[in-house]
């Protein structure tokens, strides 16, 4: 029961939690109607042509039921490509195919899908199943990232992302987000993905979590995690710095993949981070929150 | 600006709590000076007379009657009474003195608010997600007017079939909406035949089971089979056993006969719980679960760790 003296610890370390995160001065800086845009991946989408930030090509969207049956047409000849929901969160609703086999599609997670279920599982995107509030919604077909070889190692069983959470417009603290086996292929951190802290100066890792813990290496692969240098650093901070710019929101984090062929490609951007990126960097985000606020105030004095 | 609006705020909270202890004060006292009491007079282990005497009670009772029995044949039983005597002056809100019906709705109303304040505690103080915002709330009031241990035994019953209902239901491609009044439809199903189980056991008033909100109930099975497929099944089961935890705390408070009592007599305390949760809505602090969750960073900072 020593952590309850966190309650008095963690503060002064300027750990940000969930409540001061959602009510107090923080998100109140995201105004609620910018939310559409940034909850709604067809909008960002958008978002990202209009200011010319690479996003993963959208090959189709189904948005009524009627237009399943075009969803297995489009499988037929293209079957390397992402089914997500426009306004699902935390990675949910995603379903990854790689390619044919025999008369039925292959998953990213290795396990074979025939079109039955794809159809199904599209079905459910649209009723709303993964969609913010269960409202009904759109599935968007999207053209999958190809890994880049500078993750290869750490991220076998899926792709590897990096989220930036920005505020007032400066990067703030960036992480490296690998998907595990336990995590099933995605790299979200509640389910089990490992969370790398990167230095924002110079893109290098410097700390790893894996279920609220600090690791050194890979739980699954055994490979190290610290040290290592995240290509196309700089291009990846101007990038979630024009993206943040773009919808506005005060305090923000931005996703991107580094494709292997078009470099950093924003995928979404996400209106309430969330706050374990401050256990991958081994430091609080209200520290940092400060420390921001006093250089734009400085900045603006001179 | 954050600040001031904490003030206004923690003001607001302030007036209220002020408006529900005045009012709290107000109506006691009248309560106390002017009482009416009921008196009956038991002879031979029978009620034999009964009168109601307004104001103070004092000496012996069998002064209240007008004849007296042979001494040491009687004892007397005095009961307090509301009634509207007790109360001029200030009749509003006198919720003991409703019909039957309408009281027990009355008390469902004014328990609920109470019940959502618990769970804006155990949400954001504490930091348990259970399924639904107010599902816990709903379940766990209901679950107070069967027998707690039936109700949890029913309710379980209720999840753990329509799971595997809802993992049969998966085979057949259904849409959305026409799987989950299915589903909803096995949850009535599952109910009708423990009332008639009750009933054929002799056990009156099973008919309790039909305050269950079955559609909480139903949401609660379908978001439990989402989020196993989502995130696995230990998480699923640790969000399902939160969620009746939850529910079971609040129907073990709301079943203490004080604590309806309490807030029948004094609706007032309505005011109180509006201003406690406005202090809650104000609160950025850490949530317990956080202050386990980061403990990690509690420690002395170090540069970097090397193995």
């Amino acid at each position: 029961m020593k952590w309850l003296l966190n309650l008095r610890r963690l503060p002064a370390r300027g750990v940000l939690g969930i409540n001061r995160r959602n009510a107090g001065g923080i998100c109140e800086r995201n105004a609620r109607s910018l939310f559409p845009v940034v909850d709604d991946k067809l909008l960002m989408a958008h978002m990202c042509a209009r200011i010319g930030v690479r996003s993963p090509t959208i090959l189709g969207v189904i948005s009524r039921h009627a237009e399943l049956k075009v969803l297995e047409r489009i499988i037929r000849v293209r079957n390397d490509l992402v089914i997500k929901p426009a306004r699902g969160s935390g990675g949910r609703g995603i379903m990854i195919l790689v390619g044919r086999r025999g008369s039925d599609y292959q998953q990213a997670n290795g396990r074979g899908i025939d079109s039955g279920r794809i159809r199904r599982h599209t079905a459910d995107i649209l009723a709303g199943m993964y969609s913010l509030g269960g409202r009904p919604d759109r599935a968007i077909l999207q053209e999958r990232v190809r890994p880049h070889p500078a993750f290869a190692s750490i991220a076998p069983h899926g792709i590897a992302d990096v989220r930036i959470v920005l505020y007032r417009f400066v990067p703030a603290m960036a992480m490296l987000r690998l998907p595990t086996l336990a995590s099933n292929g995605r790299a979200n951190l509640h389910q089990g993905g490992i969370g790398v802290g990167i230095d924002l100066a110079a893109g290098r890792s410097h700390h790893a979590v894996h279920r609220d813990r600090f690791i050194n290496r890979h739980p699954d692969t055994g490979e190290g995690l610290l040290d290592l240098i995240v290509p196309c650093w700089d291009e990846i901070l101007e990038i979630a710095q024009r993206a943040a710019r773009a919808v506005g929101l005060g305090f923000v984090g931005i996703d991107l993949v580094i494709d292997d062929v078009n470099g950093p490609m924003l995928l979404e951007a996400n209106a309430r981070p969330g706050l374990t990126i401050q256990l991958a960097n081994n430091r609080g985000l209200l520290e940092r929150i400060e420390e921001i606020d006093r250089q734009l105030e400085s900045a603006a004095r001179m | 600006m954050p600040y001031s609006r904490t003030i206004v705020v923690i003001g607001a909270a302030v007036v209220l709590s002020a408006a529900s202890v005045s009012i709290f004060l107000i109506r006691t006292p009248a309560r106390a000076c002017n009482p009416t009491w009921k008196v009956t007079r038991l002879q031979a282990g029978r009620e034999s007379q009964t009168v109601f005497i307004d104001g103070p009670l004092s000496g012996d009772p069998g002064e209240f009657f007008s004849d007296q029995p042979a001494p040491g044949t009687a004892s007397y039983l005095i009961e307090p009474l509301e009634s509207p005597h007790a109360n001029a002056g200030n009749s509003l809100f006198i919720t003991t003195q409703l019909q039957p019906g309408n009281r027990a709705a009355v008390e469902f109303l004014l328990l609920l608010p109470a019940a959502a304040l618990f769970v804006c505690l155990c949400r954001n103080l504490i930091g348990l997600q259970p399924f639904g915002t107010f599902g816990p709330a709903l379940l766990g009031l209901a679950l107070r007017e069967s027998r707690p241990a039936w109700g949890i035994g029913i309710v379980v019953v209720v999840l753990a079939a329509g799971s595997m209902m809802r993992r049969a239901l998966e085979r057949f491609h259904l849409l959305q909406v026409p799987r989950t009044a299915l589903l909803l439809t096995f949850v009535v199903l599952i109910l009708l035949v423990c009332i008639f189980a009750a009933d054929a056991g002799g056990i009156a008033g099973a008919g309790v089971v039909t305050l269950l909100p079955l559609v909480i109930l139903t949401g609660m099975i379908e978001r439990f089979w989402t989020m196993e497929e989502e995130d696995g099944s230990a998480a699923a089961f640790r969000t399902q056993l939160t969620t009746l935890g939850i529910a079971g705390i609040v129907a073990l408070l709301a079943s203490v006969p004080a604590v309806p009592r309490f807030l029948m007599r004094h609706p007032e305390s309505l005011g109180l719980v509006m201003a406690a949760l406005l202090v809650l809505g104000r609160y950025t602090g850490l949530r317990l679960i956080e202050a386990y969750r980061f403990r990690a960073l509690a420690a002395v900072p170090t540069q970097k760790i090397h193995q």
